[in-house]
């Protein structure tokens, strides 16, 4: 017999840990509940049926992203801030639509909030842009070799940075030539801190991989 | 929010785009949501508040 079988049966009172994912209620396969099934029991605090929900439709919302954006950093702030707004809202949703349009359509007016805001800020990218790669005024005191070292690797990260979303790109330019910090930002462009600095991570890896090699001085 | 039928359609034919979100993303995702729930909600719909 198992140790464990014993120890339950000398202490009921001790319970094994709770798994990371609760399993679901016995009485049949939360797969096979509705929709409405479903939130009645994520209004009764039922994690099993939050983990049902999200399953079910957070591929689908994803995919539309990804068919209207095409990028997946942009696509996981608009998964993001969609489901936020399912999740904070759901309590108001009193059926009158299928739970998928309802979805959708906090997913679409979403999506082009964001490509409105993108169209705004590619504008303000294209001003930066000249600045953010003009030659430093100390460049006069380098040498010809180091004048062309980083030449190129200006033009590198230059191609970097087209390679990029237009909101990224602008997020680096503010962050890295006009120095407004993370807070400043996201007053600015309305995202979060954390998309905010999740992009700035992956550009900054794009840049150095671009970087790297043509550069005569490491720089810290 | 009213969907029209195209807007429908788009995003039906989304579902075949096939493309795979992070796995980290997702959970890390999932486990903000739990919490934005868990604290709108409590435990059960009928706890009241602590104090």
């Amino acid at each position: 017999m198992p140790r464990t079988d014993g120890v339950r049966r000398a202490h009921p009172e001790i319970l094994p840990d709770p798994p990371a994912h609760p399993a679901p209620p016995a009485g049949g396969s939360l797969e096979q509940q509705s929709d409405q099934e479903l939130l009645e029991g994520l209004r009764r605090g039922s994690e099993p049926h939050f983990n049902e929900l999200y399953a079910r439709y957070f591929q689908r919302i994803y995919n539309f992203c990804y068919a209207r954006l095409r990028n997946h950093a942009d696509v996981e702030e608009i998964v993001q801030e969609t489901f936020t707004v399912v999740f904070r809202s759901v309590v108001s949703y009193r059926g009158q639509s299928s739970l998928l349009s309802w979805i959708y359509g906090i997913a679409k007016n979403t999506a082009n909030n964001h490509l409105r805001r993108a169209k705004t800020q590619e504008m303000r990218l294209e001003r930066a842009e000249p600045e953010a790669l003009a030659p430093l005024p100390s460049m006069a005191t380098y040498t010809p070799e180091e004048q062309l070292d980083l030449r190129r690797c200006t033009e590198a990260i230059n191609e970097k940075l087209a390679s990029v979303s237009r909101w990224q790109a602008e997020i680096f330019v503010m962050r890295h030539v006009e120095n407004l910090s993370i807070r400043e930002i996201s007053d600015r462009t309305q995202r979060t801190s954390d998309a905010i600095r999740s992009s700035l991570y992956r550009v900054k890896r794009l840049l150095l991989e671009a970087a790297g090699p043509t550069t005569a001085h490491s720089s810290a | 929010m009213e969907i029209n039928p195209d807007e429908l359609r788009e995003f039906l034919e989304a579902d075949l785009v096939g493309v795979r979100a992070d796995p980290e993303f997702k959970e890390s995702l999932r486990r903000k949501l739990w919490t934005l729930v868990r604290t709108k909600y409590g435990r059960s719909g009928s706890d009241p508040d602590p104090d």
